[in-house]
């Protein structure tokens, strides 16, 4: 097996792209990252093209193959996956697997999504689920875990309000992020109620972007001189266990111990973290659930991190979903991308610093349908 | 607890895919349709139990339990529901089961975690035509 390397990078702003189509915006990102890599398309064996909405809102199918067309891909394997917020992690992974499998020496990867679209709607995981007939929209599941986690633990309002204003003053500093305007805890929880205990601004924002990396193996890493080498990347879905308390993200949990097995590494060992905050109360259970902080502390690490107290593990210094954007299908291959870029930037540019990109989506039995986590190390091939 | 059911009808008024999750008996209580592999039984049921493949038991379960949390749903609702309603899980006095549903609104205040409630059918919000929605509701007990 061969371990897959980060060769290139592309990444549009997030935000509302009125005027280009998903697949110039998907082409945008692809052609940046073929340039960053310093590999024409011709050299690709494989590309992973994530999108989770465009059948729902324009009926658009197999949409990988139309957006690459555009810089030249054409002829080899293209997979499309669709696998909800963790739709460009997924992909992320699966090309990751071709390249340690040796199947192709470079694979792309792409995350696109429009979601600025009449159709668009509350999102919820499809109408043929009971729980979502029943009125279980999206923002509804993590609410009831925000509830459970102040109930059992004391969690505030403020310290939900918290991630919030973390986020959006990390987003400050990003250009491509789509909120960078200062909140503070008054805003955020004078906000409009969305569901009870969370906040428009403890929701993270619709948005249109794309995402794209190229990844190697070692010998195209040697020779086009990566330096963002993929420690562990796991996919799993949820366990659905009917009785666990909501307060905890047991598939958080276990992804991470998974993970952090592969790597050979503890929590301990990261720089820095992008996770999936799409509500401030996710952003905490995912400090627990990849063992930032013990069960029950994430409240307070929240509060920890907003002082920029010494000793915590830097958390979403992008601005995460709730400030960067959350185009779905491109989420999870930014995230990766954001690791990658403050490994590589002043932050943290020691060799052998380690960043990790965890993503949830979907939901089904009270549990997250899928959960992605990336460990990236900043080193030489 | 658990009934053995008894070609339990489906309820035409709700939408199918609720419709197969519950049974109104002659005495007009709510049960929920719930499956059961060996030990577990597990609500909405499996199409089969993953240890063997097998069919499983289907058996009816109480719809009384306890509030595990609960939240109000504040943004424009779907499905025809009506504006603010409530949701959450329920755990049920019958079986290691949490489920999720709807609470009643008459009952708002009470539903808090803890609280002793119960499964019914009831009209809940109105469709575009005016015409009430029946959907399985949680009431305070």
């Amino acid at each position: 097996m061969t371990t897959p390397w980060i060769a290139g990078c592309g990444l549009t702003a997030f935000g509302r792209h009125q005027d280009i189509s998903l697949e110039a915006l998907a082409a945008t990102a692809a052609r940046e990252a073929l340039l960053e890599a310093g590999l024409s398309p011709g050299r690709i064996g494989m590309a992973v093209f994530a999108n989770a909405l465009a059948a729902r809102l324009t009926g658009s199918l197999t949409v990988g193959q139309d957006a690459l067309a555009h810089v030249g891909l054409a002829g080899c394997a293209v997979l499309n996956v669709e696998n909800a917020c963790t739709s460009g992690s997924t992909a992320f992974h699966v090309a990751g697997m071709a390249i340690r499998s040796g199947e192709v020496d470079a694979a792309l990867v792409v995350g696109a999504e429009k979601m600025f679209h009449p159709a668009l709607g509350l999102i919820d995981s499809g109408k043929t689920l009971p729980d979502t007939l029943l009125g279980r929209v999206t923002p509804a599941g993590f609410a009831l875990r925000a509830s459970r986690h102040m109930d059992r633990f004391g969690t505030t309002a403020e310290q939900l309000a918290a991630v919030s204003v973390k986020n959006r003053r990390a987003a400050a500093g990003n250009p491509r992020a789509m909120m960078r305007d200062p909140i503070t805890l008054a805003d955020v929880l004078s906000a409009p109620m969305v569901v009870d205990p969370l906040t428009r601004l403890q929701c993270s924002p619709i948005a249109d972007g794309a995402a794209a990396m190229v990844l190697v193996n070692g010998r195209l890493a040697r020779e086009l001189g990566a330096r963002m080498r993929v420690r562990a990347s796991v996919l799993t879905s949820g366990a659905y266990d009917q009785v666990a308390d909501l307060s905890e993200w047991q598939t958080d949990t276990r992804t991470a111990r998974i993970a952090y097995e592969r790597a050979g590494i503890t929590a301990e060992d990261l720089s820095v973290v992008e996770c999936h905050d799409a509500f401030s109360i996710a952003e905490i259970l995912h400090y627990e659930g990849l063992g930032l902080c013990p069960v029950g502390q994430g409240g307070r690490y929240a509060e920890r991190l907003l002082a920029g107290e010494a000793g915590c593990t830097p958390v979403n210094p992008s601005g995460g979903l709730m400030s960067r954007g959350h185009p779905i299908g491109a989420t999870g291959v930014a995230q990766i991308i954001e690791v990658a870029r403050y490994l590589d930037a002043g932050q943290a540019p020691r060799t052998g610093a380690l960043g990790l990109a965890h993503c949830m989506g979907g939901d089904k039995d009270a549990d997250t349908k899928s959960c992605t986590i990336a460990i990236i190390e900043r080193t030489a091939a | 607890m658990t009934v053995d059911p008894s070609a339990a009808p489906v309820l035409p008024e709700l939408p199918p895919e609720l419709a197969q999750q519950f049974h109104v008996d002659s005495a007009g209580t709510v049960w929920l349709r719930a499956g059961r592999c060996a030990e577990t039984v597990v609500f909405p049921p499996r199409r089969y139990c993953g240890d063997d493949m097998s069919d499983p038991e289907e058996v009816l379960l109480p719809g009384a339990g306890r509030v595990n949390c609960v939240t109000r749903v504040r943004v424009r609702p779907p499905y025809d529901l009506p504006q603010g309603y409530m949701i959450g899980f329920v755990d049920l006095d019958a079986a290691p089961v949490r489920v999720f549903g709807l609470f009643a609104p008459q009952d708002a205040g009470a539903m808090v975690p803890g609280r002793a409630v119960a499964l019914t059918l009831q009209p809940f919000g109105t469709d575009n035509e005016g015409t009430p929605c029946l959907r399985p509701v949680f009431v305070a007990a």
